[in-house]
């Protein structure tokens, strides 16, 4: 239980510190922000940009020293709450002012919703949180994040600095939740970091309602967060620690803030927010580029549409680009030097490598990753398949659901709404470049605000509708969000007794992590002083650095360099590797592993004998995808 | 005829910053407004109305077989 309450502690001194960072550059700033909740949503974030951007920093000067992030950590957590007592203190006395609802947050609508569905959809996004909560409290075994967006966190901390990993693909992207989970693993550990993913959905629910308050009215605006937040994929999202929410975060607060200085004129300095959080979004993922371009759709729309505004509308794009560059710039400079491509592994086709790939050869637009083809048509049936066949396109648990195709329909029968017309220009072009160029479904999370907004306006206008199909209807949203909030809670069954530490870490990774038992052994065996080489990309429970096997032969084509068996062990030896994590799937059912290199170790030992390549540790783990992977820990020898 | 003397107001108490800005918050955030609805609305025809519920129910119940694998 202690183990939860540090994990939670480090949770809590994250988000203090970083909205201490934010609400600082947003009180220079001088914004008009009239609720604190809108406040707290764009500090929050903001902070959490700027953070990241200093840790990148200190690693690229090689100063990632936990104590180091400790003490800055603490040192901006009291800080915060120095600051905020001070503000409680000096408040005005007519609390009026400080709560009073923007004017442009009134109901466009004839009606509010009833207090009923607000307090029914509070209830239900705080149960899915609370479920989603229990997933991020147990240690992670969400593959890509032992992959790379643990693994690479964990890598630099152990080097005090943003190191290089030739044979890493990933070493080289943006990086900036990354930083966020080295500052979780650097305060507490691999579960802090899940609890910061965890927490970046609640906050990109926040982010849903700031942008849609002023649109659809503060308290639909709720509604709308709740919907984005009760998706299926986000659910789901917070329980590991990816970097989907993250880029969904900060392009949801580059619109909002966007939105607050183009469209209602609140000002230019909003800008800077907008900048600094599309400069985070950059620095999450190259897929943020996409966004960018979708928004610039917007801004094509409303220099269109309000010709008074197109200057502002202009320079709201000069201001962005700059400030957005100035801050994600790091990681496309630093991508540049290592690969001599901004965007690797990206556009290879463009920025030709001196050292081409052996295997595998990167692709910017693959056959595998477009499943539903690209034909005119497309990106309309494509909304069928994302909502009834997801698992074709990334995986039935990071599907958007099902409310959106359901009711964005509705927007032909509804009137129009002053400013949805943009949002949903943004949207489509975001949808339509999404078809062309990735179809995963978890890469749509940046437009599920737009799409919630959307549908909250048809549920708005469901007073307009008969009463006997206004009933069904209600009563049929309410299902499905029900539906979702228990997909939510179930998801995360499993992991309620190591989350609330009735159940040890050790024993609960024991059961359901394949490499643990080998991570164990290595572990003990030889810590940190060796390197393995293996065919498993679950590295993150390894203390010392692991290579994946697949990537390593990718650059090097080691394999056909080998021209007898006897060449294998001094050429791995040379190569600097001291181990090897040998897999293979014996029965048909589940992930195969390449068997090249078992092979090469096969022939080596029926070459050299028993003393070729010992086995240190070997064991059988049956997966949940139905296979039987057997493992052995080997010593180049 | 006099007026009765009109008694006074007990004095208002003082509650806390904190009790009126949580009182508000609850209040912004789960009471309605007060506005004037004298404003009328054409509602939607019946037809759309029921295409839409009809539309959303099927494609719920197709959605839910198809999470279920029952198609």
């Amino acid at each position: 239980m202690l183990s939860q309450i540090q994990s939670l502690i480090a949770l809590v001194l994250i988000a203090l510190a970083a909205y201490g960072l934010g609400s600082a550059l947003l009180r220079g700033l001088r914004l008009d922000i009239r609720d604190r909740f809108t406040e707290f949503v764009f500090s929050i974030t903001i902070g959490l940009v700027l953070a990241g951007t200093i840790l990148a920093l200190l690693g690229l000067v090689g100063l990632l020293y936990t104590p180091l992030i400790g003490v800055l950590t603490l040192a901006a957590a009291f800080w915060t709450v120095g600051v905020a007592l001070q503000a409680r203190n000096t408040a005005s006395e007519d609390p009026a002012g400080e709560f009073d609802i923007a004017a442009a947050d009134l109901e466009p609508s004839d009606g509010s919703p009833p207090n009923g569905l607000l307090w029914f959809a509070a209830i239900v996004s705080v149960v899915a949180c609370v479920g989603a909560l229990v997933g991020a409290a147990a240690p992670t075994t969400a593959g890509d994040a032992l992959c790379y967006h643990l693994e690479l966190p964990k890598a630099f901390l152990t080097d005090h600095r943003l190191a290089f990993y030739p044979y890493s693909e990933n070493s080289t992207f943006p990086l900036l939740v990354e930083m966020w989970f080295l500052w979780g693993i650097a305060l507490d550990g691999p579960v802090a970091a899940g609890l910061v993913h965890w927490l970046l959905g609640v906050i990109f629910a926040g982010a849903t309602v700031v942008l849609a308050a002023p649109i659809v009215g503060r308290r639909w605006a709720w509604i709308a967060g709740c919907v984005a937040l009760l998706v299926p994929g986000v659910t789901n999202q917070m329980t590991a620690p990816m970097n989907d929410l993250g880029l969904a975060l900060t392009t949801t607060i580059t619109l909002a803030a966007w939105w607050r200085a183009v469209m209602l004129e609140e000002g230019r300095r909003w800008l800077i927010v907008a900048g600094v959080a599309a400069g985070g979004a950059l620095a999450t993922k190259y897929l943020a580029l996409i966004f960018a371009l979708a928004m610039a759709a917007g801004c094509l729309w409303v220099a269109r549409q309000k010709g008074h505004r197109r200057q502002l509308v202009l320079e709201s794009v000069a201001v962005i680009a700059v400030i957005a560059v100035s801050t994600a710039g790091l990681w496309y400079v630093r991508a540049a030097w290592h690969r001599g491509n901004p965007v690797y592994p990206f556009l290879t086709e463009v920025f030709v490598s001196e050292r081409p790939m052996y295997t595998d050869a990167h692709e910017t637009l693959p056959e595998s990753k477009s499943r539903l083809g690209r034909t005119f048509w497309g990106p309309v049936t494509a909304a069928w398949h994302v909502t009834i066949h997801p698992g074709q396109l990334g995986g039935r648990s990071h599907q958007p659901g099902v409310l959106f195709l359901a009711f964005l329909p509705g927007l032909l029968f509804v009137r129009r709404l002053r400013g949805l017309g943009t949002l949903l220009i943004i949207g489509a072009a975001y949808w339509i470049m999404w078809y062309l160029l990735r179809q995963n479904v978890r890469f749509l999370l940046p437009i599920i605000p737009i799409g919630a907004i959307a549908i909250v306006w048809v549920f708005a206008e469901m007073v307009r509708f008969p009463a006997a199909a206004r009933w069904a209807g209600t009563a049929l949203v309410c299902a499905i969000l029900v539906a979702y909030s228990a997909v939510a809670v179930a998801r995360s069954r499993d992991q309620l007794a190591v989350a609330t530490g009735l159940q040890s870490r050790d024993e609960y990774l024991g059961e359901v992590e394949p490499t643990w038992e080998a991570s164990a052994a290595s572990n003990a065996s030889f810590g940190q002083q060796g390197h393995l080489l293996s065919l498993d990309y679950r590295a993150y429970y390894f203390d010392c650095p692991v290579t994946r096997e697949k990537v390593y032969r990718r650059h090097t084509g080691y394999d056909l360099h080998i021209e007898c068996p006897e060449q294998l062990a001094p050429f791995l030896h040379a190569a600097g590797f001291t181990h090897l994590l040998l897999v293979e799937n014996v029965k048909e059912d589940g992930v195969q592993f390449d068997p090249v290199l078992p092979r090469l170790v096969a022939d080596s030992r029926a070459a050299r004998g028993k003393e070729a390549f010992p086995v240190l540790w070997e064991y059988t783990f049956d997966d949940r995808d139905g296979g039987r992977r057997q493992y052995q820990l080997v010593l180049v020898h | 005829m006099i007026a009765p003397i009109r008694e006074t107001e007990p004095p208002i108490e003082q509650s806390s910053k904190t009790s009126n800005e949580v009182r508000r918050l609850v209040a912004s955030l789960f009471l309605d407004e007060a506005r004037d609805d004298t404003r009328s609305t054409r509602p939607i025809a019946r037809w759309k109305a029921w295409a839409l519920i009809a539309w959303a129910g099927v494609l719920t119940l197709i959605y839910f077989a198809a999470m279920l694998d029952l198609i």
